[in-house]
């Protein structure tokens, strides 16, 4: 069953695909093979895998449980924070609440995990701007 | 004596202090990132990517690390296989099986002294094809026009779909996916954008390492999140890690029938190491296994798979430095390293940039020299990473990614875009969709549509083209051999009702 959601999503995915790459105006002087061919070829070819797979299923995979999903959408959203956080907190700041929230959901105690932050954030912090010349962001509230 | 020459110049270019630095850098953190279970070569190279890049590293010396990172975790991979029956990357899973009982008789040592020798045995006797194949195939494949690049990379995607995973449509699903995040961005043409959405950072193309560090470091991550680790007992006695005279001579025939099988399924364009271990297994299984013995503690049973996937690590360097076409995940990060520095592999490489090619050579017999020492005396030393708890490995791992990209980049959708990637790659994972055609196509794709318009216009839009050259028609046969025979071999297993129960499922060539 899964298998059959996936093909079905797939093949929207083909569709749109294949729909954008059709409105694709070409610029001047058009030849032989066109900006959109190479993706319609493209669209096709999912198209077609996916009722492949459409029709010969495999059998579903164990799904993860509710409190697996808590932790992986609490890590993709504070991943997607960090990036947007770089630069307003500054890199050791945010790298360490980062690599702390990590470490902790790995199993670490509290404490272990803020060490293992503060000692992340520093060491890299050292490497890239002292030990490689590799600027990083000092975060405008310490300007 | 032109060979010796040049091999000559490379080993003065691989004797410089930064090289040879760079050689044991590369050779150590592969290693290590061989050893670690659920950190492959792939990620650490594409983390990397953008820092070597902003160091401004020559390419020749890049180069030379990502080699050593790859072949090195040819060496470590088996560490983790012996020790805790966990390969620490695909290619050693059939490592296990053998490597695993011994550790459990106490032959820990004797084990993986056997698989540093193999690996060594693997890596330099593969060396020397390197170098005789590579220029060969160069000088052979420079006829080759955009016809027959178009069909070759078909090739390689059937190859590498019909290999790795299952579910053989479920790995040409992944190719037409990483094909068609190929095609976002201005068409090679230049004239149209395509699928940016307005999106400024998307008009140059997807880039590679955001995708490649999503798919593969971040969504392994999560994934470890929740499956949870193996952590438990390590055995740090490892008694006296080397083998006797009786067993190296037991074991010579294996050593050098696998590196050849290995080196062979290596060069082929789609299979990589995990494909060449496994076969090197069974076939040796066959040819040597006279009482049963393998399964139980065979010294044999380690030699030959760490023989073969090292043989195929250098061996898969042949297609991709002398086609532009690679054969495995691997091997595509670094072919997407080498664009990345503007250097376009392919028959003119060896031609036109020989520095790279013999340099690239001669740092493989000293990161193996330097990887047989770091593997026998001190992989007492080693063995003791494994004892770092997962809730400093993985913050570590996901840290370095941000770094390494935010770094070069500076730039906040890049990050969340490998986010997103991050999260794709689980959900793929899962559904036993394999993450290494993805990445082949986003580092193909664009060679791709160039072969195929080049190749339209020559012949004024007929399609002919493809199906005209004896090159071309050869590599459709064997396209769909490729496709065909691998199915009717798992029909003909199915129907031996799991002789060799598994078999299938040994085979999902990710990590690699």
């Amino acid at each position: 069953m899964n298998d059959r959601i996936a093909a079905a999503v797939l093949l929207l995915l083909a569709g749109y695909y294949g729909f954008e790459a059709w409105r694709l105006e070409s610029g001047f002087g058009s030849g032989v093979v066109e900006p959109k061919d190479f993706p319609l070829l493209l669209a096709g070819a999912l198209a077609v895998f996916s009722l492949a797979i459409m029709v010969r299923t495999d059998p579903d995979p164990s799904w993860f449980r509710l409190p697996q999903w808590g932790n992986i959408v609490l890590l993709t959203i504070s991943f997607a924070v960090y990036a947007y956080l770089l630069v307003p907190a500054g890199f050791i700041v945010a790298t360490t609440l980062e690599t702390a929230l990590v470490s902790w959901r790995f199993g670490a105690k509290i404490w272990q995990a803020l060490l293992v932050g503060i000692g992340a954030s520093l060491v890299l912090y050292a490497l890239f701007v002292f030990g490689l010349d590799i600027s990083l962001p000092v975060g405008r509230m310490f300007r | 004596m032109d060979v010796l020459l040049l091999l000559g110049q490379g080993f003065a270019v691989a004797l410089e202090p930064l090289n040879i630095f760079l050689a044991f850098v590369g050779v150590l953190l592969g290693t290590v990132i061989g050893m670690l279970p659920g950190i492959g070569p792939i990620n650490a190279i594409a983390i990397l990517i953008p820092i070597t890049f902003s160091l401004g590293l020559p390419v020749t010396s890049a180069m030379i690390m990502f080699a050593g990172i790859y072949y090195g975790s040819m060496y470590g991979n088996s560490i983790s296989s012996i020790l805790l029956n966990v390969p620490g990357t695909a290619a050693s899973v059939v490592t296990t099986l053998d490597g695993f009982p011994m550790a459990q008789q106490g032959r820990a040592g004797p084990a993986l002294a056997m698989s540093a020798i193999a690996s060594f045995f693997g890596g330099t006797l593969s060396i020397f094809a390197l170098i005789f194949f590579a220029p060969l195939l160069a000088r052979w494949a420079i006829d080759f026009g955009p016809a027959e690049y178009f069909v070759l990379m078909i090739f390689a995607f059937s190859t590498l779909s019909s290999l790795t995973g299952k579910n053989i449509f479920k790995a040409l699903v992944s190719a037409a996916l990483g094909l068609i995040l190929a095609t976002v961005g201005l068409d090679p043409q230049g004239t149209t954008t395509r699928f940016s959405y307005g999106q400024l950072r998307l008009y140059d193309g997807m880039d590679f390492v955001v995708v490649a560090i999503g798919l593969f470091a971040i969504s392994e991550v999560l994934q470890a999140l929740v499956e949870g680790g193996d952590e438990g007992e390590v055995q740090t006695s490892l008694g006296r890690v080397f083998i006797s005279g009786k067993e190296f001579m037991s074991s010579l025939g294996t050593m050098i029938r696998s590196s050849i099988s290995g080196f062979l399924i290596g060069v082929l364009p789609g299979a990589g190491a995990t494909i060449a271990s496994f076969i090197a297994y069974t076939t040796e299984k066959q040819i040597v296994d006279h009482d049963d013995q393998f399964g139980k503690g065979d010294i044999r049973g380690v030699a030959a798979p760490e023989a073969a996937n090292n043989a195929a690590s250098v061996g898969a360097f042949i297609p991709m430095l002398t086609l532009g076409v690679p054969g495995s995940g691997t091997t595509a990060v670094i072919l997407a390293a080498l664009l990345s520095f503007g250097v376009t592999p392919g028959p003119l490489l060896i031609q036109n940039n020989p520095e790279i090619f013999w340099s690239l050579a001669a740092s493989m017999y000293i990161g193996n020299i330097m990887l047989l020492v770091l593997n026998l005396p001190l992989v007492g030393l080693f063995v003791r990473i494994l004892l770092v708890p997962r809730w400093v490995l993985m913050p570590l791992v996901v840290t370095l990614s941000f770094v390494g990209v935010y770094a070069v980049n500076n730039s906040a959708f890049d990050l969340a875009l490998m986010t997103g990637f991050g999260f794709v790659g689980l959900i793929m994972r899962k559904m036993g969709f394999p993450l290494a055609p993805v990445i082949l196509g986003l580092v193909l794709g664009e060679l791709m549509e160039v072969n195929l318009r080049r190749a339209l216009v020559y012949s004024r839009g007929d399609y002919r083209v493809f199906f005209e050259s004896p090159i071309t028609i050869g590599l459709w046969v064997l396209t769909v051999l490729g496709l065909v025979v691998p199915i009717i071999i798992r029909w003909m297993a199915k129907r031996k009702r799991r002789a060799k129960q598994g078999a299938a499922e040994l085979l999902e060539g990710e990590g690699e």
